[in-house]
């Protein structure tokens, strides 16, 4: 941790590697790898840095982790000790710092790309552990990935308490690669507890300016920037940047007056550009307060916590057997389609709660946790009444969450106030205690003031807590209602934001949906901020549209336009048989209806749904139907399915029969296996989907559990052919004699032949002809 | 630009304006638009002699066919960033048929803007063309400094990442072939008379 505040402009030292490149002492090397092999130019520079004015050095160590360490015949160990060696002899004798300095790995995160967060976090941790004793603190820099940033943080937070400055990279767009904001990013940083943050390399100088004004007001933290020279171009082997060192100083001058209190160089720059920036040392900075409005986000959506906001309560099995049954199974496509409604239905953010009796809660949610984040932009407020299960999602989510919940008892406050200090997230507040809900307001009141000044111990400011004022059915008490309008009125006076979940008020009676919004409306003029709620029931929503157009929270009534502005038409099909046919998915479940009056399930399926996606899948071969039809039939014949088999005895029968399918390990493309995927369901397979990127154990190993019928495998491009080989080898070596179909882009017969697999699947309906052969 | 987008489009779906009915155009232009304003085109550009040296992988016995171009060459990169991808995947999980059309629509994008950025004659010429190695296009990466510049990452089996990305070579006046192209056999424009770089070999 810094030990004083940064009142005065401070100095990092500029570029090592635009410095090193084109020496030819480095032709053919890591430039880490100098450190051993020429540690005098790599001192050298370190000094003509300090003679320039730096006050911080950033050890020649960019590279070197676990991970990225690669090619080299020099261990990272020795590179890292010898890199921190040689900086410490540069800086004997001064005051200035040295700062590990550390990249990002060169891989892609989980979930577009295979690096996972553990991974990420365990790359710099084993860093951290091996230098912590011999720097002055880190510095983390150069992440475009806002999730590799966060365990990056967490490595070093957790492993050392040295001061931490933390950069990240923005294109010329003003977001990261994976498309964080300068204030997702600032908001982000700040909670998990970086000393410093900031901004480095991307484009020029000047483009800073406005990053930094866009940080400023959401962090008290002290910003640094380090930009390149400018744009590089390259001439003759060799890179310039279009900036001079005085062009450089005047912007840099620019970013001091919008708020970065300590400012070097990136790529481009050297000695000199340091030495012109350095008159600025010393000018004194302003002090910034912490953001007056509370934030959560996702990597690429901020929100500010705030009245009239949605948020969506259908991620929660609590009366949704469907959803426990999808859970437990842990199958999550249903989870994420919930979500994705309730986005588009216009929640602000989602509720996300996974409490099931006799299950492993703290797995559950975190696989939830990065399902949902996989698909839905919104930002999650995580639900458990575990603490360790909320820490473990807290820790593995991207961005900052909020958390539902803590009470006023001791055992809940000790347990998780020190996770909502060390990840900065604001958290709903019950107004109940071990006792249980005070039946009065004041009763409700004097346990949030117990909760605000515990809190305060933890250095946690109010503003982080959202307290919910409690909603208890009228049904078994009237005066309930009033109670919870009372304590709203309260919190209020104590300046804190409110929460309730909506719709147990009308728990018992009839009509619910008029009771809820009716209480809604009065909840929200006697201080309630947020409701939890349905924002699937489109009359409630109206409300929170109506109640924010009217009390001027919606400027120019825009969402109010817009949400009953947009389009509802649904095109009609007479009967099932050209709902399937036309892929009118809503639709099915009417059509189905009428159906079982005459007809039992069996038949509905052999007479109506089977000859629908027949004539489909002909007019797809006569290409009078294209790929976006079929799939839309197959979606309707899905759903269909989905509600016939609820009116079987047994939950699989009515089933043809199970299929396992995957894409192999090293491929990341799933977007045929996917369309196999609906098309086999819409002809009644059950399909056990594993994914991309699998490697052959997990095939396998689903084999045995599921006893399929056949095992479809994919691969888009030729390098992955070889791990599809290698899978259906295991399977065989296992004594799994299961037929295996094979499909991708770059697959034949030839290659389905020669790798060993049964048969080759050219297409989704393909597959499906292949499916009903092997039944056959 | 429109007209070019939507034929993309529908020719990555598997049909053309001629056969396209109302319902398939009506999701093609929807996709369009849906990616148009995700995509975040960037790409790159080396010329070799700017490069001051040819990378070794173009002289491989594969590359023999461009051996001529080589001399005028520059390597190239291009993305449509990951929003993208984020986008399909989470179309895929409510509406496949929605995913697919997006997933058709970025290829189209892909293709138009990348063909914007040619200057008259050049063509792309990605490594698993002709017989050479797909896997060379992590050195491509690699000397344009994509995953800095462009965002661009491989995976181990050597896949770009963001999906909707190319890399290769520019060259001038270079006239592609489908010999030793993997997919000849089972290849839908072949069949037709017609090859996938739009014009009779």
């Amino acid at each position: 941790m810094l030990h004083e505040p940064i009142s005065r402009v401070r100095i990092f030292d500029g570029a090592m590697g635009t410095e090193l490149s084109h020496l030819p002492e480095a032709q053919g090397h890591m430039l880490e790898e100098l450190n051993i092999l020429h540690p005098e130019i790599i001192e050298n520079l370190h000094r003509r840095y300090i003679e320039a004015g730096a006050d911080y050095l950033t050890t020649n160590s960019f590279s070197i982790s676990p991970t990225k360490w690669k090619n080299s015949p020099l261990g990272w160990q020795e590179t890292a000790d010898a890199a921190i060696a040689v900086a410490r002899r540069a800086a004997q004798g001064t005051d200035v710092k040295v700062m590990f300095d550390m990249g990002p790995s060169g891989r892609m995160m989980e979930p577009i790309g295979d690096y996972t967060f553990e991974q990420a976090y365990d790359n710099v941790r084993a860093v951290v552990e091996h230098v912590r004793d011999r720097v002055d603190g880190f510095i983390i820099e150069t992440f475009s990935d806002l999730y590799e940033m966060r365990a990056a943080v967490l490595a070093v937070r957790e492993n050392t308490d040295l001061p931490l400055f933390a950069t990240m990279t923005f294109d010329a767009s003003g977001r990261t690669l994976t498309g964080s904001t300068p204030e997702i990013a600032a908001v982000t940083l700040t909670a998990l507890g970086v000393d410093v943050l900031g901004i480095n390399c991307s484009t020029s100088p000047k483009t800073f300016v406005d990053l930094v004004q866009r940080m400023r007001p959401l962090t008290h933290l002290p910003i640094m920037t380090q930009p390149n020279m400018g744009l590089p171009m390259m001439k003759d082997g060799k890179t310039f940047y279009n900036y001079t060192d005085d062009e450089f100083a005047h912007w840099t001058e620019r970013l001091i007056e919008a708020g970065a209190s300590i400012v070097g160089g990136c790529c481009g720059t050297s000695p000199a550009t340091i030495a012109a920036i350095a008159r600025f040392k010393g000018r004194e900075v302003s002090q910034y307060p912490a953001p007056a409005d509370t934030y959560i986000c996702s990597a690429t959506q901020l929100l500010r916590l705030q009245k009239g906001l949605i948020c969506g309560e259908r991620l929660n099995p609590t009366g949704k057997k469907k959803l426990k049954e999808a859970l437990l199974a842990r199958d999550f496509d249903y989870l994420q389609k919930e979500a994705l409604n309730q986005e588009s239905a216009g929640a602000d953010f989602l509720d996300l709660n996974v409490g099931i009796a006799n299950c492993d809660e703290k797995a559950l949610l975190c696989q939830a946790t990065r399902k949902v984040q996989e698909v839905c932009d919104l930002p999650l407020q995580l639900d458990s009444s575990s603490p360790d299960a909320l820490e473990a999602a807290i820790r593995i989510y991207n961005g900052v969450p909020m958390i539902n919940s803590i009470n006023g008892s001791d055992e809940s406050m000790d347990a998780l106030l020190p996770v909502v200090a060390k990840y900065g997230t604001p958290t709903v507040a019950l107004t109940l205690d071990k006792d249980g809900i005070p039946e009065t307001a004041d009763g409700r009141i004097a346990i949030a003031q117990r909760i605000i000044d515990r809190a305060a111990r933890h250095g946690i400011d109010r503003r982080q807590l959202v307290f919910d004022a409690l909603v208890m059915t009228v049904s078994s008490n009237q005066s309930h209602g009033q109670t919870t309008l009372r304590t709203l009125e309260a919190l209020k006076r104590l300046g804190v934001l409110t929460i309730v979940g909506l719709s147990n008020i009308s728990f018992g009676l009839p009509e619910r949906a008029h009771l809820n919004r009716t209480f809604l409306a009065m909840a929200f003029e006697r201080g309630l901020d947020i409701p939890i709620m349905n924002p699937l029931d489109r009359d409630i929503v109206q409300t929170v549209r109506a109640f924010n157009a009217l009390s001027g929270i919606d400027a120019n009534c825009e969402r109010y336009i817009a949400f009953n502005t947009a389009g509802n038409a649904t095109e009609q099909a007479d009967d099932l048989f050209h709902a399937v046919v036309a892929g009118l998915r809503d639709t099915v479940g009417r059509h189905i209806e009428h159906e079982l009056q005459t007809a039992t399930p069996e038949s509905i399926i052999s007479d109506v749904l089977i000859p629908a996606l027949t004539e489909v899948g002909e007019r797809f071969e006569k290409k009078t139907v294209f790929l976006p039809q079929l799939i839309q039939s197959a979606e309707a014949a899905k759903a269909a399915f989905e509600i016939l088999s609820t009116r079987y005895a047994r939950n699989d029968a009515g089933h043809k029969g199970t299929v396992v399918i995957a894409t192999v390990k090293g491929d990341v493309h799933d977007i045929g296996k996917n369309i196999v995927k609906v098309v086999m369901q819409s002809h009644g397979y059950k399909v056990v989907d594993l994914g991309k990127n699998v490697d052959k154990e997990t095939v396998a190993e689903a084999c045995r559990r599921h006893n399929p019928m056949a095992v479809g495998l994919s691969a888009l491009m030729t390098t992955t052919v070889d791990a599809m080989e290698d899978t259906i080898r295991h399977l065989r070596s296992l004594g799994i004699g299961l037929p295996v179909m094979v499909g991708g882009a770059v697959l034949t017969e030839e290659i389905a032949a020669h790798i060993g697999a049964d048969y080759y699947a050219q297409d989704a309906l393909t597959s499906v002809g292949i499916l009903e052969k092997i039944r056959q | 630009m429109e007209q070019t987008l939507l034929n993309g489009t529908l020719h990555y779906l598997g049909c053309d304006g001629r056969h396209a009915d109302t319902a398939t155009l009506s999701l093609a232009r929807q996709a369009i638009g849906t990616m148009t304003a995700l995509a975040d085109f960037r790409c790159c550009e080396i010329s070799l002699s700017d490069l001051g040296h040819t990378p070794d992988f173009v002289l491989k016995p594969a590359y023999a066919t461009i051996a001529g171009f080589v001399a005028e060459a520059s390597l190239f990169a291009a993305t449509l960033g990951i929003r993208v991808d984020r986008k399909i995947k989470s179309l895929g999980t409510v509406d496949m048929s929605a995913a697919v059309a997006a997933n058709a629509a970025a290829n189209a994008i892909l293709d138009a803007r990348v063909e914007a950025a040619l200057t008259d004659g050049q063509v792309l010429f990605c490594p698993g063309y002709s017989g050479t190695d797909m896997s060379d296009v992590r050195h491509v990466l690699q000397l344009l400094d994509a995953q800095r510049r462009l965002g661009i990452f491989t995976s181990d089996s050597g896949m770009m990442i963001p999906e909707k990305s190319v890399a290769g070579l520019l060259l001038k006046g270079y006239r592609f072939s489908c010999r030793g192209c993997l997919i000849a056999s089972k290849c839908e424009h072949l069949r037709r008379g017609l090859t996938c770089y739009g014009r009779q070999d």
